[in-house]
């Protein structure tokens, strides 16, 4: 089955801010098309989406289940193969493995939170063992914690133990450096602190003074996801990979990184946002902003250059994917249709 | 004469790993063997840990690469924060001795949810090309048995299974590959005589590394001569173990009128 690739770009204008900023503390840069940018990296943003409320808001019981009652979920299945005696014992021994039981043998005392791969992982071994009719080995009870699977975060962004290679997960979802499509020049604040109980008697200066860089911009994003991937990564639930990418998309439009976020406030959502399904090359849009939108409508210029190489590219290559977008100056498209498209197959 | 399978590289950022221990984590200035390998190993849905194909995409493969432009170094300062294996364990310990349930955090979100003084933060530093412009050429070696016949490897490479990057996966490309075959005496002149579609969306970049390309290589070739050989250490020995071995790169400066060659007409 050829696959399916997902193509997220979006434009997100930045009020005076430092969103994200490298070990001087200063905004992060880029040059592109010959010209300073501002940059933020694909680790920002990712940790800001999937840290994010929205994030979390649409996925919470995929980045795991939290419960007690390990004994009781796989008792039915056992006492068909093994006889209500042995079946509770096997069951108790099986809910241990996530903690000390309780009186019946059945409940952890306290509330264990696995992911959704260990559930099922602890279910087929029920399975195996009602069939086989015999206790659970040392080795099958300890293979039954560690996995990751079905964890919406590591599904989509991925994760390399180098000691725990069979813990990796290869990650369905590239996020690219957001670039500003304009030139950018980074700003100094001059900045003064006062010292509430010092009086103009003893000297008139402040008690601290620093300087701070910022800029603003508009920002192109690009996020690419492998939907084959992902459904492989959930064990093949298309309902999570759905619910996956609506919550992606969700987080992308409407959360900003966290980098100053209390000295600036620079909440902002994409105004522009453009997705794309089908199984050509993926490629970024960024080669549009090469030259760098100039003018004083950066926005709408921003867009339009947009459009323009996606339209060039599609003209000399064919092969065009099936599209959805927003335009929140132009009053077109909405959030909800655009993430009703970016999620179904 | 032999075909080569042509195709360009570009995007904003690009980065080819070289040997790194540590926080640094350097890239070269043109594309390595090893990633180059990878974005057509991806393109034709070759898993990392699928190491009989890995073994006859290494000995089979040629490569060569065309500097075009080599841009500008970024070096990213990169922090990453999590519970340290120190932390886990003590975790772990504490859990055991309540009789309380372990496991390793299986979520971002878990991994945060230690007290935050606690975390670690790790540091590294990464560099990146920008502005920066290549083409590759790959070929089947003499005797070679791939399971792909080179006109099957640009067709992938126009529908790839997984998704190509620069090196690393937040450095999308920005134009297709626009992978072609063309028939030359040798893969210098097969990038020469390669056509892109995206010259003209690229012509800033291209600009900027007017009169600074060069070309490198791999094997004997009559008629190129090496003005020097170098040692890369971006042969792949096991993609699932990350272990790479070393292998000679010839080079050259490289400045030549284009000449267009046989050029196989573009289908679909």
């Amino acid at each position: 089955m050829p696959t399916t690739f997902v193509q997220l770009h979006f434009l997100t204008p930045y009020a005076p801010s430092n969103l994200n900023r490298d070990d001087l503390g200063r905004p992060k840069t880029a040059l592109f098309g010959g010209s300073q940018r501002l940059r933020v990296s694909s680790q920002s943003l990712k940790r800001a989406w999937r840290t994010s409320d929205a994030f979390a808001a649409e996925l919470s019981e995929h980045l795991g289940i939290r419960t007690k009652r390990f004994g009781e979920l796989v008792l039915p299945v056992l006492t068909r193969g093994l006889g209500e005696k042995q079946a509770s014992k096997v069951a108790s021994q099986l809910a241990e493995v996530f903690g000390a039981v309780k009186d019946s043998g059945l409940r952890t005392e306290q509330l264990a939170h696995i992911s959704p791969d260990e559930k099922r992982e602890l279910e087929s071994l029920a399975a195996k063992l009602a069939e086989e009719k015999r206790a659970p080995t040392e080795e099958e009870l300890e293979g039954l914690l560690g996995l990751s699977g079905g964890a919406a975060d590591i599904a989509l962004f991925g994760r390399m133990l180098a000691a725990k290679a069979k813990f990796n997960v290869e990650a369905a979802c590239q996020v690219a450096h957001a670039l500003s499509i304009h030139k950018v020049a980074l700003e100094d604040d001059y900045f003064t602190a006062v010292d509430d109980l010092k009086g103009a008697e003893e000297d008139a200066g402040a008690g601290h003074v620093g300087t701070q860089e910022f800029a603003s911009a508009v920002l192109y994003h690009y996020v690419c996801i492998d939907r084959n991937l992902l459904s492989e990564n959930f064990g093949g639930d298309e309902a999570l990979v759905t619910r996956t990418l609506r919550a992606l998309g969700e987080a992308c439009l409407t959360v900003a990184p966290n980098g100053k976020q209390n000295s600036f406030a620079a909440r902002s959502r994409a105004h522009f946002a453009l997705a794309e399904k089908g199984p050509a090359q993926p490629r970024s849009l960024a080669s549009a902003f090469l030259r760098p939108v100039t003018g004083d409508d950066l926005l709408a210029s921003g867009v339009a250059a947009l459009q323009q190489t996606r339209a060039q590219l599609d003209r000399v290559y064919g092969d065009a994917a099936s599209s959805c977008s927003f335009d929140v100056a132009a009053g077109e498209g909405t959030k909800s249709a655009l993430l009703d498209f970016l999620s179904t197959p | 004469m032999p075909s080569f399978l042509c195709f360009r590289l570009h995007g904003p950022l690009a980065s080819w790993g070289e040997i790194a221990v540590g926080e640094r984590r350097p890239s070269a200035p043109h594309p390595s063997r090893s990633a180059v390998l990878g974005i057509l190993a991806a393109a034709l849905g070759v898993r990392r840990d699928d190491s009989d194909a890995w073994g006859s995409l290494d000995a089979g493969i040629g490569f060569a690469s065309r500097t075009e432009a080599p841009g500008q170094l970024l070096v990213d300062f990169h922090t990453a924060q999590g519970p340290g294996e120190k932390l886990l364990r003590a975790d772990e310990r504490e859990a055991r001795k309540r009789k309380a349930p372990w496991h390793r955090p299986a979520t971002r979100k878990e991994e945060l949810a230690f007290a935050r003084a606690d975390l670690d933060t790790l540091l590294s530093s990464r560099q990146y090309r920008l502005d920066a412009l290549w083409t590759v050429a790959l070929w089947a070696k003499e005797g070679a048995a791939l399971p792909w016949s080179i006109d099957a490897m640009r067709d992938a490479l126009r529908r790839p299974t997984f998704v190509p990057y620069l090196g690393r996966k937040s450095c999308p490309l920005d134009v297709p590959l626009e992978p072609q075959v063309v028939e030359a005496p040798d893969p210098v002149t097969a990038i020469a005589s390669a056509g892109f579609g995206t010259d003209e969306l690229l012509a800033m970049v291209i600009a900027g590394g007017r009169g600074s390309a060069t070309v490198q290589w791999e094997g004997a070739w009559p008629g190129l001569a090496p003005e020097q050989t170098v040692r890369r250490r971006d042969r792949v020995l096991s993609r699932s173990r990350w272990q790479f071995t070393e292998r000679e790169e010839h080079q050259k400066a490289w400045s030549a009128a284009p000449e267009k060659g046989n050029h196989v007409p573009e289908q679909g």
